[in-house]
């Protein structure tokens, strides 16, 4: 039986992860003047220790892909930081029959923050009016102009790179300068050229000039293991430092919260969470909570907060909560380029992540899908890591000699293209508690229901073909495995393996069927928000992580100005 | 340079520009999880001898070192101790037997005694046998790819990894290199460097 230790303090605000969103609201509340403490399910992070950016394959026990090999091509291998992996020990989810669902979870301070590819796209106008464009899905309370300055007070403290382009699909914003362009992406970027495909600086989170006692990217090209000088975005070194260093922020890690508690009035008044070192479940009381645990884990807290009050979990009267739940539409291919055998030593490392992408081009025109998608490119003489041969060790015979000629030739010759596309939601998409299992510590785990729609595998099918006449006008073999049938038809990923699911508690101004109002507040219970990507109404084809920070400072500003006039 | 002085160096960042590859190293070695000599724990000396030898073959030393400089021998160890599964390391261990089984009926002797141009046919008539596996249509099997439960198949991946992961593999033959902390586009380094 656990043991129930109460804590007598009450905070001014309870956030519930450290993430994108939970680092953000963090910063802006506790300057602001508020006492804020954060719930971490993961343990701190210290870079200096964790963190191996610098480190090559043959410096790790296992050339960095784990015991077992299970970690290559995922992102938890050894030169990663201990933070997220698609399975946790004792933390299930479950998938219902025919489901194809993954999610990737973090459980360390900074959450997400600390792997993501840094990819900082501002949604455009069109992305907050879907139903009003094209009759589909919902139109968000809140309008670009409404997030604008948002986006703004992001980009300028937490550092953007990019180019004013006058896309009306991808907005510009307050960009540092970007980095040049790569052979590669040069190479590219002329076929695109040809075909009308916009390809123009990638707009990323890495610092180009130093910036608020950030030094500037050194170039190492190895963004997702970390980044020790702090030159990329990570709540865990830019967002929290700030709010520690107002002295009114408390950080309790290996803190896994079970429940949200609400009071007889039907206001929330503490979080029961499970002190992981100990075993024990704990409370810490506040007068406004903060949800911010990533969207499916938010979703679950609210699901797993039921009382006679709320019989269906806090904040879910709409029966909204863990519906509507989307993935980037994700497809991939690459290409064989003969002319980059030839060509002398090169620098190909650069900023970790690409210095240019295609934004959606197709904007004005009639496609047989609605949206769209940008695509994602890189290649080249990268670090050399396991699984890079597989390919010639699978379809090159013979040995000696003419293979390691062959090897050096091909080494850094081809470049992969991914799509990253906006899916619809649909009925058949969400997550509800599954009945039948409990995680470790005795909490109701997500079961996940899936299925694309023909529109997003319309979309798949719509990138495999630029993918190929993109690789062709360069000059080179276009390589895909994707078929246009099978589990996964023209290569579309499962749903969650592009980390960008969200939508499980929308925002709207009908309280019917919505769960948060345009301030990421719950219709039900005022002093609950939800600042994560949860909160979002749809999933353009820019990645989620800018906008989530935009909506939390956003969140946290109507929180503070609520405080002010005493609606704490 | 001290170990502490190098972490401080990276930490304050605004000397990175200017750090050298001392501190680099430095900082590596700090993070370096392996220890310098690994002792053998699957592969006794006979089998050791075995892999050396064909994963030599595989990739031998040219202008540039080859497998057995690049110690593949000790990283396919480390796979049958760490990575791979009981079958997995059975089908291999009976497969690098079976090598011998074919020398001794053909030549008369262990691989590792038969001249160079012995073991090249035994090593051709493997290879061909992953090709015909290759080509030929699989009943049964969801995977269209090639025989990962063939010795040759899995000592010539492993060998590839092995040898492209190290430190020789990766430095001399394919000539990477720690890169000066900037980013000046498409040029080559030699003018990099200048800029």
């Amino acid at each position: 039986m656990a043991q129930v230790v109460r804590s007598p303090k009450v905070y001014d605000v309870c956030i519930i992860g450290s993430g994108a969103a939970g680092g953000t609201a963090a910063k802006v509340l506790t300057e602001g003047g508020l006492s804020v403490v954060m719930l971490e399910a993961g343990p701190p992070l210290n870079p200096e220790k964790d963190f191996k950016e610098h480190v090559w394959p043959y410096q790790l026990p296992h050339r960095g892909v784990g015991v077992g090999g299970e970690h290559r091509h995922e992102l938890n291998d050894e030169f990663i930081a201990p933070n997220g992996a698609w399975e946790i020990e004792g933390e299930p989810y479950t998938s219902a029959p025919g489901s194809q669902f993954r999610w990737f979870r973090s459980r360390i301070v900074g959450g997400r923050t600390n792997h993501w590819g840094r990819i900082a796209l501002r949604f455009a106008p069109v992305d907050f009016r879907a139903r009003s464009t094209d009759g589909m899905g919902d139109d968000w309370p809140i309008t670009y102009e409404e997030v604008s300055p948002y986006y703004d007070k992001v980009e300028s403290y937490i550092g953007v790179f990019g180019t004013k382009e006058n896309i009306p699909s991808a907005p510009d914003g307050i960009f540092l300068p970007p980095p040049p362009p790569r052979c590669t992406e040069t190479m590219v970027k002329k076929a695109c050229d040809k075909l009308n495909i916009h390809c123009v600086p990638s707009r990323m989170a890495i610092l180009t000039k130093p910036l608020n006692g950030r030094a500037a990217c050194h170039y190492c090209d190895q963004c997702g293991r970390g980044c020790i000088t702090a030159s990329n975005f990570s709540s865990s070194q830019v967002m929290i430092p700030p709010a520690q260093a107002t002295g009114r922020f408390t950080l309790i890690t290996g803190a896994m919260a079970r429940e949200i508690v609400v009071g007889k009035a039907g206001k929330a008044e503490a979080v029961a969470y499970i002190d992981k070192a100990t075993r024990s479940e704990k409370r810490v009381h506040a007068r406004a909570f903060m949800v911010a645990a990533s969207a499916c884990e938010s979703a679950r807290l609210l699901l797993n907060s039921r009382s006679a009050l709320f019989p269906d979990g806090l904040a879910n009267s709409s029966g909204a909560v863990g519906r509507y739940l989307t993935d980037s539409v994700g497809s991939a291919a690459g290409g064989y380029f003969p002319q980059l055998e030839k060509m002398p030593p090169h620098n190909h490392d650069g900023v970790g992540g690409m210095h240019m992408y295609m934004p959606w081009w197709r904007y004005d025109r009639k496609n047989d899908f609605l949206r769209g998608y940008h695509i994602e490119f890189g290649g080249g003489r990268g670090m050399p890591g396991v699984g890079d041969f597989d390919r010639i060790c699978e379809e090159q015979e013979g040995y000696g000699t003419s293979l390691k000629q062959y090897c050096r030739s091909r080494y850094g010759t081809y470049i992969g293209f991914g799509g990253r596309g906006e899916m619809i939601p649909n009925e058949n998409s969400y997550c509800d508690i599954d009945p039948n299992t409990v995680d470790q510590w005795g909490i109701p785990v997500l079961r996940f229901h899936w299925q694309w729609s023909d529109n997003e595998i319309k979309m798949a099918k719509d990138m495999q073909e630029t993918f190929r006449s993109i690789v062709e006008t360069a000059g080179g073999k276009f390589i895909s495995r994707a078929k246009p049938e099978g589990r996964r038809p023209y290569g579309i990923e499962d749903g969650g393996v592009i980390i960008h699911e969200l939508g499980t508690a929308r925002m709207g101004n009908n309280p019917k069927t919505s769960v948060l109002n345009k301030h990421c507040q719950a219709h039900d219970v005022n002093n609950v928000f939800v600042t994560d990507a949860a909160a979002f109404v749809t999933n353009p084809d820019k990645n989620p992580t800018l906008t989530i920070m935009a909506l939390s400072w956003r969140a946290s500003e109507y929180l503070l100005d609520q405080a002010k006039k005493g609606g704490l | 340079m001290q170990r502490r002085e190098a972490l401080r160096l990276l930490a304050s960042a605004a000397a990175l520009p200017l750090l050298s590859r001392e501190a680099f190293s430095m900082f590596q070695a700090a993070h370096q999880q392996i220890p310098e000599q690994p002792v053998l724990r699957t592969l006794n000396p006979h089998q050791n001898a075995t892999v050396t030898m064909i994963s030599e073959i595989i990739i031998p030393q040219t202008d540039t070192p080859g497998a057995k400089a690049a110690r593949v021998n000790e990283f396919i160890d480390l796979i049958l101790t760490e990575w791979y599964d009981e079958e997995e390391k059975s089908t291999f261990l009976t497969g690098l037997t079976e090598v011998d089984t074919r020398t001794r009926d053909l030549f008369g002797k262990d691989f590792v005694d038969c001249a160079e141009k012995e073991q090249i046919e035994i090593l051709q008539a493997l290879d061909d046998e992953v090709t015909t596996a290759r080509t030929e249509p699989r009943r049964g099997s969801r995977r269209k790819r090639p025989p990962e439960r063939n010795f040759f198949f899995m000592i010539k991946q492993l060998t590839l990894i092995g040898y492209y992961t190290s430190q020789v593999g990766f430095e001399q033959e394919l000539h990477g290199e720690i890169i000066p902390a900037r980013h000046a586009g498409c040029v080559p380094l030699e003018e990099e460097a200048t800029k």
